[in-house]
């Protein structure tokens, strides 16, 4: 007779959708909470390198399309974590322990976000291409067997384009500009790149990445993810006048797949996993200003919570609480 | 008045100018806070609050673009510091949390008060202006007044953080109500709601009541501020903050960006 995690392995497998409230054999929570935890604080923390441009942003527009974008990525992660919440119900665990993680070092974040970004194009590049391989790993997990997360992605998809054609204008501008400009853009590709190589994770895939594939929580390999982006992504930078740096990248005419030169697997993997990139710590310590220096705020709130609503039991106006 | 007086038109740079400034410093200083807020919900809403400010300053600088100054964009990344209005308070270093509560508390009630009395000048391009800012402010008052009421109600701790954050934004309020320029600018409206003094005491009124409803202790009246609050001409402060704002934009200033 099939076991319970046979009968839901087959049902996820035929393509059937797995709601919040449904059973679920603990190896699919877990990978569930690790995959989306790990998204969610990603979003947060890649509003720490663009941050640092927009006090600086060139003009009006690009200051203001960039704060925006910044407040998207947090909104992103506000939302990812009330999915990790929901999931992580049953061991008791909520926002301010999953938040406490970052800081821990029980959650990682993405490569891209432990790495300098020292100009103004960096900042541009970023949403080119980092939001814009965003989009070909989001657009993948659109079809997840979690429901409540395929359908959040919709919403994050659309406005990770936003953020590429933003990416894209700010690139295009440099492009078009002054030989100072067009340096900016080069430098900035030169270090994303690789970074970019990494982001997809390594060409075979670890013990989780391919239990998530069992599990149709993704439906893609790492590599098939980023030949997706080469293929997209090269023409554009080529078009762009601007050269990428790696003399091995091309495409089979017969496969049209890409080769390229492999990034530094084991300084990445390292970055990551002990949180030892350049701008790590630098980041890490500004979430923690926020996230433990302002504990007491949050603590405030509920605080004053509790006060309003004895009041509100003993029939006394609660003033502007009401609002 | 469909075209002003060039005599008209400078009064109303006297007093757009500022407004233009002060918008802008809070929106610059307040997207500072990004990713900084105590939770993930507070940054949403700072963050939509600092585009809205910056918006509305490019707004009013549009206005005086149609009187002849510089476009929002020269305003803001090619003025030099002898043009800036602002109120320093606005333009204030990034602080505590329990600091840019109260300050943005005490600016919205004020900018309120500001802009009720400049309804009343007969430009149809700054009372459509003041007209779309109105309906924005609406909520940015109750939110900040909702977060120093949590403040005020949170625990002893939170209490004296307050407390402490009020004590030290008082000295620096004064300016606020002072204008860019000779007194002639506002007498020439018939705006009597725009004299210093009744802004001030305006602020004093609907502050004093809020700090009753919360038993905050009131800090005294506001003295009257220096009559040139609002010019910077040899600050190193603003000459700093000018360099870092157009640090990317210097690079080429005349290109595309």
């Amino acid at each position: 007779m099939q076991s319970r995690e046979e009968a839901f392995m087959a049902r996820v497998q035929s393509g059937e959708k797995v709601e919040v409230m449904d059973w679920m054999p603990d190896e699919y929570r877990n990978l569930l909470i690790k995959q989306i935890h790990m998204h969610g604080i990603s979003e947060v923390m890649g509003a720490y390198p663009e941050r640092e441009w927009v006090m600086k942003a060139p003009t009006i527009r690009r200051k203001l399309a960039l704060n925006a974008k910044i407040q998207d990525e947090i909104g992103h992660g506000q939302m990812l974590l009330r999915l990790a919440e929901d999931l992580s119900q049953p061991y008791g665990r909520g926002r301010e322990d999953l938040m406490d993680d970052v800081l821990d070092g029980r959650v990682k974040f993405h490569n891209v976000f432990h790495l300098e970004a020292p100009t103004w194009a960096d900042a541009g590049v970023i949403g080119f291409l980092v939001d814009g391989g965003a989009i070909i790993t989001q657009a993948m997990l659109l079809g997840s067997s979690y429901a409540p997360y395929g359908r959040m992605l919709k919403r994050i998809v659309a406005e990770e384009s936003f953020h590429m054609q933003h990416g894209e204008s700010v690139v295009l501008a440099l492009a078009a500009g002054t030989p100072a400009q067009k340096a900016m853009l080069q430098g900035a590709i030169d270090r994303w790149w690789p970074a970019m190589m990494f982001f997809f994770g390594p060409r075979e895939m670890g013990a989780s990445s391919r239990r998530m594939l069992d599990y149709r929580i993704r439906t893609m390999t790492n590599e098939e993810l980023r030949q997706k982006f080469i293929n997209r992504y090269a023409p554009r930078i080529q078009a762009l006048g601007v050269s990428i740096p790696d003399p091995a990248l091309k495409q089979d005419p017969a496969t049209g797949q890409w080769s390229y030169t492999d990034p530094d697997w084991d300084w990445f993997s390292y970055v990551v996993h002990h949180n030892a990139g350049p701008r790590s710590a630098d980041r890490l310590g500004l979430r923690r200003e926020a996230h433990d220096g302002l504990r007491w705020a949050r603590e405030a709130s509920l605080q004053a919570a509790r006060h309003f609503a004895k009041e509100a039991d003993h029939g006394i106006s609660a003033g502007y609480a009401g609002l | 008045m469909m075209q002003p007086t060039t005599q008209q038109a400078a009064a109303l740079k006297t007093l757009v100018i500022p407004m233009a400034d002060d918008e802008w410093m809070i929106g610059h200083r307040g997207s500072e806070w990004l990713a900084l807020a105590p939770d993930l919900e507070e940054d949403l809403a700072m963050s939509s609050i600092s585009q809205d400010e910056m918006g509305h300053a490019e707004l009013l600088y549009e206005v005086l673009h149609g009187l002849g100054e510089a476009s929002a964009d020269e305003a803001v990344y090619l003025r030099g510091p002898q043009g800036w209005r602002h109120a320093a308070l606005t333009a204030a270093a990034r602080g505590s949390w329990a600091e840019w509560v109260v300050r943005r508390y005490c600016y919205e009630v004020f900018d309120g008060i500001r802009r009720k009395a400049l309804q009343r000048i007969p430009y149809a391009p700054l009372v459509a202006a003041l007209q779309k800012m109105d309906r924005e402010h609406a909520y940015h008052l109750t939110h900040f007044q909702s977060l120093v009421q949590t403040l005020a109600y949170g625990g002893p701790a939170s209490r004296q953080y307050l407390e402490e954050a009020i004590r030290e934004d008082w000295p620096k309020l004064p300016d606020l109500f002072e204008w860019g320029g000779r007194d002639e600018a506002w007498v020439s409206w018939d705006v009597a709601a725009l004299a210093p003094s009744m802004m001030r005491a305006a602020f004093e009124q609907v502050v004093r009541q809020d700090f009753a409803a919360w038993q905050l202790t009131w800090p005294g009246n506001l003295p009257a501020a220096d009559r040139a609050a609002r010019h910077h001409d040899n600050s190193e402060f603003l000459a700093a903050l000018l360099l870092e704002m157009r640090e990317v934009r210097q690079v080429a200033p005349t290109s595309g960006w």
